[in-house]
């Protein structure tokens, strides 16, 4: 941190957030509102003489509560910048009747109670995502007591009071007598692996945590009886089944089981529970000293205004998305954005560096190079067509795409932010917006030529570049054996297939439709299948309106590793075509006929009446 | 915020119920009878949409 501070070429700027952020990759312009901390940073000496008169006494944050700070304070001890910061919910304000103790007190003048917030603007080539995670609150799950009980701690709690910088100096003591612990559990899995309360996923760190602070324990206080109840001890990676062997060689005891709920002892503030050892197949009782709630990691609370305002997509767990999980794990989605720590998923020290080194390379490729290649496949907008309706502007997943219904400015688009996933084209009811080398006449005419004979006979498969095609591309390699009469058209994104699209197959004679795309969390244009999946269910209210069997029109999310999955969702493309009869291909071209007659002549009326 | 809503999977005809978000869906529908994709949510008012 210290070295950071002091490096001439970084300026880290604390107690700031981000407010905004537009442009591209390699041009980002950032607006950045730096709070006002109170206290002239660059004066400071930190000679603590302001902290000593302040008369308001607090709970320390970082010390978790277990010791107090003041209304100005430095909030850890190896913060950058070391100056003071006053925290104005605490502050009884410079009002000399209420205090302004500390402005009198400081010498030098760092004191400013007028000091307001500053908005910083900064032009940046590459930003690295960064912003780490929270840690789960068990309050939640009352049967372990925590806040109940005093003795029932967070292994971020147990931390601080076994923290040789703690607020007992590294004397492990209990909360409720200050006495050390003799017998101490530690439960794992709080708020992780849980599907009602808590988190489905692993949290990754706890268990090497935990497994780290029996072995604290057992360093300082040998005698400590330790047990520790899990569901499994995952322990991958270097040296970690070392370290957990080490620890059950110390004498640390593991069960396989956790308790259901803790009971207090009012008398000694002892902590009594039942487990079933599921090892052992038997109910074991314990009375511990002290218990340990090993808390999982979460997403930040605030990382959803971040994730908007980065136009970043997350997973299903609440973490960023990378762009792909094995060839760009630490780029974002959007160019020149990168992922490092726990904002991408939980993960340990070793692993968070080693992403944040290759963030750092990543961007650093950006910085260096002259020239930056852009897509080819983008989208433009023809003007003459545009009614600045804005419907593309929040369907486009890297926000490249401008317009105002206000003031009549038709919709404009950032082209080095443009990724060509098409979903703007497609969700264009004017026609006004193309896609280069993938345009509504190409797909068109691939239609066309794919119903050109036979129609009835032929099911449409439109697939995306990333995943389905890829999927379909790994059954023909593998020699996965699928129905011949499938026709697949290609889509850079299942974003781009438009209504007219699949409208157009049906009133061909296309018996059987379908759309496939990436998985949720794989999609390769942040989010753009989510609107695949909202512009099917739109399809399939319409088609039923029409008369038109829905499930006619089918969906499919696939991964490029999924070939044999392909070939199966196509055997049954197969089976649901040759059940749609003759008679139902007919009256479907003919309502889809007489529809499209209709919007011509209402389409003339309005062009002859204007 | 998402609601319970009443599904329909297009592929084998299977009706379930599942929470389903108003605006971004983060998790695939998909059928617990036949995993599929293609899950339709059945909406109350459809008459008279067009």
């Amino acid at each position: 941190m210290t070295d950071v501070g002091r490096h001439p070429r970084i300026k880290s700027m604390t107690l700031s957030e981000v407010e905004d952020v537009a442009g591209y990759i390699g041009n980002f312009r950032v607006k950045v509102r730096k709070k006002a901390r109170y206290v002239n940073e660059n004066e400071c000496t930190a000679c603590a003489e302001c902290v000593d008169i302040c008369p308001v006494i607090m709970p320390d944050e970082y010390q978790m509560g277990f010791s107090s700070r003041k209304a100005i304070y430095i909030p850890f001890p190896q913060a950058i910048p070391s100056s003071y910061v006053i925290n104005m919910e605490d502050c009884l304000g410079n009002n000399p009747i209420a205090c302004g103790k500390c402005l009198e007190k400081c010498d030098k003048r760092c004191i400013d109670f007028d000091m307001q917030d500053e908005i910083i603007e900064l032009n940046v080539g590459a930003i690295v995502v960064a912003t780490g995670i929270d840690v789960y609150d068990p309050t939640e799950l009352d049967e372990y007591g925590y806040t109940r009980f005093e003795n029932v701690v967070t292994s971020l709690e147990f931390e601080r009071l076994i923290c040789a910088g703690g607020p007992t100096d590294g004397h492990f003591v209990r909360p409720s007598d200050g006495r050390t612990p003799k017998r101490i559990g530690f439960i794992q899995c709080i708020g992780s692996r849980a599907y009602k309360r808590g988190h489905p996923y692993c949290s990754n760190v706890c268990c090497m945590n935990t497994v780290k602070d029996s072995l604290l324990l057992k360093e300082h206080y040998p005698d400590t009886e330790i047990t520790v109840f899990y569901i499994d001890i995952r322990a991958f990676g270097k040296g970690f089944e070392d370290l957990f062997n080490r620890s059950k060689k110390m004498g640390v005891r593991y069960l396989r089981g956790l308790p259901d709920h803790i009971i207090e002892d009012p008398d000694n503030g002892n902590l009594r529970l039942k487990v079933e050892n599921t090892t052992a197949g038997r109910i074991e009782e314990f009375e511990f000293d002290m218990l340990v709630l090993s808390v999982g990691l979460e997403p930040r609370q605030d990382g959803e205004q971040l994730r908007h305002i980065l136009s970043l997509s997350q997973t299903s767990d609440g973490f960023l998305a990378e762009c792909h999980p094995k060839l760009m794990p630490v780029d974002a989605p959007t160019r020149g954005m990168f992922l490092a720590g726990c904002v991408e998923a939980p993960k340990d020290i070793k692993d968070s560096v080693t992403q944040a080194s290759a963030a750092a390379a990543r961007a650093g490729i950006i910085l260096s190079a002259n020239k930056i290649k852009l897509e080819a496949a983008t989208a433009v907008v023809d003007k003459e067509k545009c009614t600045c309706c804005e419907v593309c502007v929040p369907v486009c997943p890297y926000g490249a795409i401008t317009a105002s219904r206000s003031e009549k400015i038709p919709a404009e688009v950032t082209e080095a932010m443009c990724a060509g996933c098409g979903t703007c084209a497609a969700e264009c009811q004017f026609g006004a917006i193309s896609i280069r080398h993938f345009d509504d006449e190409q797909y068109m005419a691939q239609i066309e030529a794919a119903l050109e004979e036979n129609p009835r006979d032929k099911a449409i498969v439109f697939a995306c570049n990333w995943c389905s095609y890829a999927a379909s591309d790994l059954a023909g390699t593998s020699r996965f054996q699928y129905p011949p009469n499938i026709r697949v058209i290609r889509t850079m994104c299942s974003g781009r297939v438009n209504e007219k699209f699949i409208l157009h197959a049906f009133k061909l004679g296309a018996p059987v439709v379908l759309v496939s795309g990436c998985h949720f969390a794989d999609c390769h244009y942040i989010d753009a299948n989510r609107w695949t999946q909202r512009r099917m269910d739109r399809l399939w209210n319409r088609l039923e309106r029409l008369g038109i069997r829905p499930e006619r029109l089918q969906l499919e999310w696939m991964s490029a590793a999924e070939g044999q999955r392909f070939a199966q969702v196509m055997a049954e493309i197969e089976e649901m075509r040759a059940k749609v009869s003759r008679q139902e291909i007919k009256n479907t071209k003919e309502v889809l006929r007489k529809r499209e007659s209709k919007k011509k002549r209402v389409t003339a009326a309005l062009g002859s009446s204007a | 915020m998402a609601k319970e809503a009443k599904l329909k999977c297009l592929r084998c005809g299977y009706e379930y119920t599942s929470p389903v978000s108003d605006n971004t869906e983060l998790e695939e529908r998909t059928c617990p009878r036949c995993s599929s994709n293609s899950v339709r949510q059945i909406r109350e008012e459809k008459k008279g949409e067009d």
